[in-house]
């Protein structure tokens, strides 16, 4: 018992750690990936494509990959810290997850209302930051908790590189300890009790999404399930979290 | 109708558009003179909506011109708009067939959303004067609401606030009363008559014939991108001389 409690202080730093990578990568993701949405709904085609292109590969690639890449493929140019290499890596994934999900909810923009927002003589990026952004918080808060769920589980991929991250950490106490079980089984405990907070947030983001649309929150729900949940197996499978991802 | 001030409201020469090869509109004139209302009627697909589009640039027309108060605003075959579209839009309102409220704000942010950001006006002005449009428009109890929660009588009153406070020269309704259902059309026919009897230069297109009698004084009937025929609404509404326009006057009218 000693040992169980003992291990759980020592865990609370990597859980820390953990939390910030999460916390940067969505912070730099998330507007990323808005810009993506943005850019994908363009008119320009040439805008379209490139970012089609940049949100396939970062979507292809293993978030493992990309952290390789970062990490150890930059040190001919630019030496990084793990911090920052984990920022970057996990911040471009994210935005290439999100990047879908702000398209289809600024397409979902009724057309009428960008129109009569110009009719009343709105600039463009008013119409952006006024218009079309409340829109899309509105619509796409719950799907994109879902994707920061994610980024959390993958900051374990930082293990990889090294970081005394909560998985690094649990990891490093079973050796030196010998007993592998009882820390692994605490850091799960961890990431099941952040997620399970976050989900909690996602569902109280549905249920202002049914009241501010006006929509019955199980349809809600249940359209979500079908259409982000497609593309969430989908994301659990390039990080290869399908079997930790716990579905509410 | 006589001018007073010389310069027509709006004037708009020759607007042409064309959609790929379809021809839409074939060079459509009118002059609105200030305080007057026209009413713009013809068979759907004759590009009443287009025409009435393109005059606050909704729609960039491939060819004309825009005068507002005898000021060049839109030279299209240069394609330059001498001035600003921005700087149109601020003078000519448009009212649309399914209010496009923004759903995401209030009635009341809807009214003062643009004052503010377009306008200028202080928060405090903005407000003042949108609850002022929605008392007018008969709302004053609904001001806090979204659009969801209104009617589409209710919502269209919204719309018309909306487009007030911007104070335009002149608006322009691109069938305000077909989504809205009969019992609550009148509500919004009332406001447009209030604006109308105001002295507000308007140009709506309508299928509301009793209505067009009533508010319009000249009526333009519209038939495949041309002008068939434009004259003083009591003529053409009650006793046209055009067998076409005779067939749709008493189509609309319940007459068969």
């Amino acid at each position: 018992m000693q040992f169980v409690l003992d291990t759980l202080v020592e865990l609370i730093p990597g859980l820390w750690v953990s939390i910030q990578m999460a916390a940067v990568a969505i912070a730099v993701g998330i507007p990323l990936g808005f810009g993506a949405g943005l850019a994908l709904n363009s008119p320009s085609k040439a805008l379209r494509w490139i970012t089609i292109t940049l949100v396939e590969i970062f979507r292809g690639f293993p978030a493992l990959l990309t952290l390789y890449l970062v990490y150890f493929g930059l040190t001919n140019i630019v030496t990084l810290g793990r911090f920052t290499a984990v920022m970057i890596a996990f911040g471009v994934t994210t935005a290439a997850y999100t990047a879908e999900i702000f398209r289809a909810s600024i397409a979902s923009v009724p057309k009428g209302q960008i129109e009569a927002a110009q009719s009343v003589a709105l600039s463009r990026g008013q119409i952006t930051s006024r218009i079309i952004l409340p829109h899309v918080l509105n619509i796409a808060v719950p799907p994109i908790i879902g994707i920061a769920i994610i980024t959390f589980q993958g900051t374990a991929l930082a293990y990889a590189i090294g970081a005394r991250e909560l998985l690094g950490t649990a990891y490093s106490i079973g050796m030196i300890q010998f007993r592998v079980l009882e820390p692994l089984l605490l850091a799960a405990l961890l990431y099941l009790l952040v997620t399970s907070l976050m989900a909690w947030l996602e569902i109280l983001a549905e249920r202002r999404v049914a009241r501010l649309t006006g929509t019955n929150g199980n349809r809600v729900r249940a359209r979500r399930r079908n259409r982000v949940g497609r593309q969430l197996r989908r994301d659990d499978r390039a990080l290869g979290l399908a079997e930790a991802r716990i579905t509410p | 109708m006589t001018n007073p001030d010389g310069a027509p409201a709006l004037s708009a020469k020759n607007i042409c558009k064309s959609f790929g090869d379809k021809k839409i509109l074939r060079g459509i004139s009118v002059d609105v003179a200030k305080g007057e209302h026209i009413a713009i009627i013809g068979p759907s697909g004759s590009g009443k909506s287009t025409f009435i589009r393109c005059l606050n640039l909704l729609e960039m027309p491939d060819n004309g011109t825009l005068r507002l108060d005898g000021q060049q605003v839109l030279d299209a075959e240069l394609k330059t708009p001498t001035r600003s579209v921005r700087s149109l839009r601020k003078r000519v309102g448009m009212v649309f067939q399914s209010f496009n409220l923004f759903s995401t704000h209030t009635a009341l942010e809807n009214v003062s959303l643009a004052q503010r950001l377009a306008l200028g006006r202080t928060r405090d002005e903005s407000s003042t004067r949108s609850e002022e449009l929605l008392k007018r428009v008969g709302l004053k109890d609904h001001m806090d609401k979204r659009p969801g929660q209104l009617s589409g009588g209710q919502q269209q009153r919204v719309a018309i606030a909306r487009t007030l406070a911007m104070d335009p020269e002149v608006i322009l309704f691109d069938e305000p009363t077909s989504a809205i259902d009969p019992e609550m059309r009148v509500e919004v026919l009332k406001v447009m008559t209030e604006l109308a009897e105001g002295g507000m230069t308007m140009m709506m297109v309508t299928h509301e014939i009793e209505f067009a009698k009533q508010a319009a004084d000249r009526v333009m009937f519209l038939a495949d991108g041309e002008v068939m025929e434009m004259g003083p609404s009591g003529q053409i509404l009650t006793d046209p001389e055009n067998e076409r326009i005779r067939r749709f006057v008493n189509a609309l009218s319940g007459v068969i």
